[in-house]
């Protein structure tokens, strides 16, 4: 099937410890593996080696990485990458600890995009023989695992038909500056398999990042876990509240370096064949946050 | 007391010890325009006028540069006065609200663009959208309105 999921993204961090006690002790990740000026994490129903690095140094997203399905998966999305323009480089197993040989892309708004087949399986936290629902011990939010991010870019338009074209990906809702067939696209949410969005791009500053979302179960856990962010003194950019687009549910909020997160819980379903949906700008303030039905600055503004 | 204002207008507000100019302004319920509070996006940005700064926390030289520093530039989420401090809030328009207005802009004028002479077919299909994009927005405009009722 091609890209199954966005198996990590890569984050810079200004201050580690900062960012460890809000990764683990806020948001309940696993820590995996540490490096000089790194640390790995996997959510507990994850089973790769990792979904989340912090590397100290700068803020925002230094790379996202890709996992496909086979082996051979890599030489076609090399294949398709190069036929439409972008730089791509093979990369070698280790070149990300306890990931497997693939290749390195440079999307078209400079975002950098990693696709492999392998990884160090560990297993989620509750096995896979007669499993209990969740770990006991669960930290803070004790989130589950990486669901999304969002990006910037000057070109959408551009950036979505890499998506469709290089990853396979098709586009589930689309913010466009009418309903007109020449409309310009402004904002996009793509997926591959039934997940109703794992990438979504936005009109901004080119190769930056909006956020990165962790999925929760449903309305009660995101409201626990804004719960939570104020016991902790994080500060919250929006939420708890729902979107009009995907119909998610949603707590944005800053991480210590002042990367946005998101706390994600619910969606439609997508299949390849659901009808599109469109939004227009009249209605963009209620396609994002659905009850104010208004977009603070902050929402087009703050980037890392 | 050390303290922080807002020049022109705003009243001296204390800094409590290890205080950041926004969080001291905040308290005091002075608004500014804020973005990640956390040193990330350098929205909050402002002029130092009179007085000194530290920041112990990291901040990162692509959200204020040395040069910045230098020009009297201060990240008001991080930024520490060491003495009294006055700031200034910078003119530079909020971008969401200019994105948001040229993205209405753009919308408004793509539904009153002519029709192209001799696409007969789309001219039909463009003016079906017209008349729904027009519904829509009439049905936001009263208050509980279904907008699919239509």
């Amino acid at each position: 099937m091609g890209i199954m999921r966005m198996g990590y993204v890569h984050t810079r961090v200004t201050d580690l410890a900062a960012a460890r006690q809000h990764y683990e002790e806020t948001l309940g990740l696993y820590p995996v593996l540490e490096e000089p000026g790194k640390v790995y994490y996997k959510g507990w129903d994850e089973w790769d080696h990792h979904s989340v690095v912090l590397e100290e140094g700068g803020v925002g997203a230094a790379k996202f990485g890709w996992k496909v399905q086979r082996d051979e998966d890599i030489e076609e999305i090399e294949k398709k990458a190069w036929e439409f323009g972008c730089s791509v480089e093979r990369m070698s197993r280790g070149e990300n600890p306890e990931i497997g040989d693939g290749i390195r892309i440079i999307a078209p708004s400079t975002h950098v995009m990693e696709v492999y087949s392998q990884a160090t399986a560990v297993g989620m936290e509750v096995g896979t023989h007669n499993p209990e629902r969740f770990p006991r011990h669960l930290r803070g939010v004790g989130v589950p695992g990486l669901d999304h991010a969002l990006i910037a870019t000057q070109d959408p338009g551009l950036l979505e038909r890499f998506f469709h074209h290089v990853f396979d990906m098709y586009t589930t809702e689309r913010f466009a500056s009418s309903f007109d067939d020449d409309a310009k696209t402004i904002a996009s949410w793509m997926t591959t398999g039934n997940q109703y969005h794992s990438i979504a791009c936005i009109e901004g500053p080119e190769g930056k990042l909006h956020h990165f979302a962790f999925k929760l179960e449903d309305w009660n856990a995101i409201g626990h876990a804004a719960d939570l962010f104020t016991m902790d003194d994080v500060p919250i950019d929006m939420g708890p509240t729902k979107h009009g687009i995907t119909r998610g549910s949603t707590v944005y909020f800053f991480d210590p370096a002042g990367n946005r997160n998101e706390v994600f819980a619910g969606g439609a379903m997508a299949y390849p064949d659901r009808p599109l949906i469109t939004w227009t700008p009249d209605h963009i303030a209620r396609g994002i946050y659905y009850h104010a039905r208004e977009i603070n600055d902050r929402f087009t503004t703050v980037y890392t | 007391m050390t303290a922080v204002r807002m020049s022109p207008d705003g009243v001296p507000v204390e800094v409590r010890e290890g205080e950041t100019i926004l969080r001291a302004l905040a308290r005091a319920g002075q608004a500014q325009r804020v973005g990640c509070r956390r040193g990330g996006c350098g929205i909050c940005k402002v002029d130092l006028l009179e007085g000194e700064v530290a920041y112990e926390a990291v901040v990162a030289p692509s959200v204020l540069s040395e040069e910045e520093k230098d020009a009297g530039v201060c990240l008001s989420c991080r930024a520490v006065p060491l003495r009294d401090t006055t700031v200034a809030l910078r003119d530079d328009a909020p971008p969401a609200a200019s994105w948001l207005l040229r993205l209405r802009e753009e919308h408004e004028h793509a539904r009153r663009r002519p029709p192209a002479p001799h696409q007969h077919h789309e001219h039909h299909h463009q003016q079906q959208h017209h008349q729904q994009s027009s519904t829509r927005i009439a049905a936001d405009a009263g208050a509980g309105t279904n907008q699919k009722g239509a």
